[in-house]
């Protein structure tokens, strides 16, 4: 028995619970594709294929390069000695101020336009005007903190007072 | 885990096909739900399919691939949180945050750059995403006050003044509801499936026994409010068309579109004493918009059960 769940293992690479849970997966995920094709028909089926599929390849292939590049280009700008975590006083509004940009760009960017004026009765134009104010306000509040910090590790790291690699 | 998607060969055996093949409707389905919802809510209907049944069957994509990735993956989720203890990652700052040992784990880069965040300051950073979602959208559910600080939601916006001054789903225009449909020539219509018609007008239905309820309305999009309406008892009104006993209630409504034009709520829903036909919110005749002149509430029922602008009412058993 442990002969055959060894060759089980190289013929396979992993272990049988693993391909039952995989096929177990596939399985039902081709069972939800085949209904939806049954209540929406096979051309709009294949458009919520393209879009679950190209959100992933989207994500990987597009949206993570430029993170990943905008990052590097950031942390290049700010490297000094002694300034290392200069850079997350930048990274965590941008990361904020940019999700809650992807979240709400139907009505940041005004998408929605005339179906939300005229279902809500409001215009949709307030909403670039309130995240350009969060954005700034993330942004001196990020600033005003890495300054008290300065203030903090500059008095700290005078020369008389110890080394300035004490800082946080 | 992503410079692993960039590996080469991208297969090497049959196992890792698999799993890179589940792993795609894993990430695929979250970001597929997410966005679909999220584009629903903020009424940007930039997808050319219907978003229930997409967003019903995508849930099941997603539920699949998470189960089994969670299931194969959980003793090394497990084995790498009890390799550190959180109590003394919180205490440790960027100077003395080191990168994981390589060991034999796969998943650890062999030869990364120095650490640029603390461990409690990429914890933090989520942390403080979360939050900004949260600040951001909370309003819409509490209502009251905090209605004001859900800044980007869709629904934290200020409808105006008095006792009808709450969101409204879709408005009167919208759904092409004319005044002269709604004013004193409006009647409603109690139907049972033996064929008995009972025809009442508003000021009659103001002449029932009257009862008030503090209920929500809990939209499916994400926002709710708490109001507190007057009406009469649906099941006061199944009694009065004849029909003590209905396996189902069928609740039609005057507007034009929209898939919830007309309504079916179960014999549960009809009996209980705080279902109502509500013809005042909050002491005021309902606004156009709220459903005057009559518009369904139950309690635990998704908004859209909620039946605006009601035109007839049949009880049905079978």
């Amino acid at each position: 028995m442990a002969q055959k769940l060894d060759i089980f293992r190289r013929r396979y690479g992993g272990s049988p619970l693993h391909l039952v849970a995989m096929v177990a997966s596939l399985a039902l995920a081709g069972f939800a594709g085949l209904k939806l094709t049954q209540s929406l028909g096979t051309s709009k089926t294949t458009a919520v294929a393209v879009w679950l599929i190209g959100a992933a390849v989207a994500h990987d292939l597009i949206l993570f390069p430029i993170y990943t590049l905008l990052d590097k280009a950031g942390t290049k700008l700010v490297a000094r000695p002694r300034r290392t975590s200069a850079i997350n006083f930048i990274r965590l509004p941008v990361l904020l101020s940019g999700m809650l940009f992807l979240v709400y760009v139907p009505l940041v960017g005004g998408f929605s336009g005339t179906t939300y004026e005229s279902i809500t009765g409001l215009p949709v134009s307030v909403y670039f005007g309130r995240w350009l104010l969060i954005t700034g306000a993330l942004f001196g509040l990020s600033g005003a903190l890495y300054a008290l910090k300065l203030g903090v590790s500059g008095s700290r790291g005078h020369p008389s007072h110890g080394s300035s690699t004490e800082s946080s | 885990m992503l410079p692993k998607l960039f590996l080469w060969p991208p297969v090497r055996s049959v196992t890792q096909a698999l799993e890179r093949l589940t792993l795609l409707l894993l990430v695929g389905g979250v970001l597929f739900e997410i966005v679909t919802g999220l584009l629903n809510i903020q009424y940007w209907y930039a997808f050319p399919f219907s978003f229930y049944t997409a967003h019903f069957y995508g849930a099941w994509v997603t539920i699949a691939a998470l189960v089994a990735h969670v299931a194969l993956k959980l003793p090394h989720m497990i084995k790498g949180l009890r390799s550190r203890s959180l109590r003394n990652e919180l205490r440790t700052p960027l100077e003395a945050t080191h990168p994981e040992d390589a060991g034999d784990d796969e998943l650890v880069v062999s030869d990364p750059k120095p650490a640029t965040i603390s461990r409690r300051g990429l914890l933090g950073a989520v942390g403080a995403g979360s939050a900004a979602l949260l600040v951001t959208t909370v309003g819409q559910t509490l209502g009251g006050p905090f209605r004001n600080i859900a800044l980007l939601a869709p629904r934290g916006r200020d409808q105006g003044d008095g006792p009808n001054d709450f969101p409204v789903n879709k408005p009167a225009a919208y759904r092409h509801i004319k005044p002269s449909q709604t004013g004193s020539s409006w009647r409603l219509t109690l139907a049972t499936a033996a064929g008995s018609m009972a025809s009442l007008s508003r000021p009659q239905l103001l002449e029932l026994g009257l009862h008030t309820y503090e209920l929500p309305i809990a939209c499916v999009e994400g926002w709710s409010t708490v109001q507190t309406w007057t009406g009469v008892r649906l099941r006061d009104l199944a009694a009065l068309a004849g029909e003590e006993g209905p396996d189902s209630v069928l609740v039609e409504s005057l507007q034009q579109g929209g898939a919830f034009g007309s309504v079916l709520l179960s014999p549960t829903q009809l009996l209980d004493p705080q279902s109502l036909l509500a013809l005042k919110v909050n002491g005021a005749d309902l606004s156009p918009d709220h459903g005057f002149p009559a518009r369904v509430i139950v309690p635990a029922a998704p908004g859209v059960h909620n039946t605006k602008w009601v035109r007839q009412i049949t009880f049905t058993k079978s």
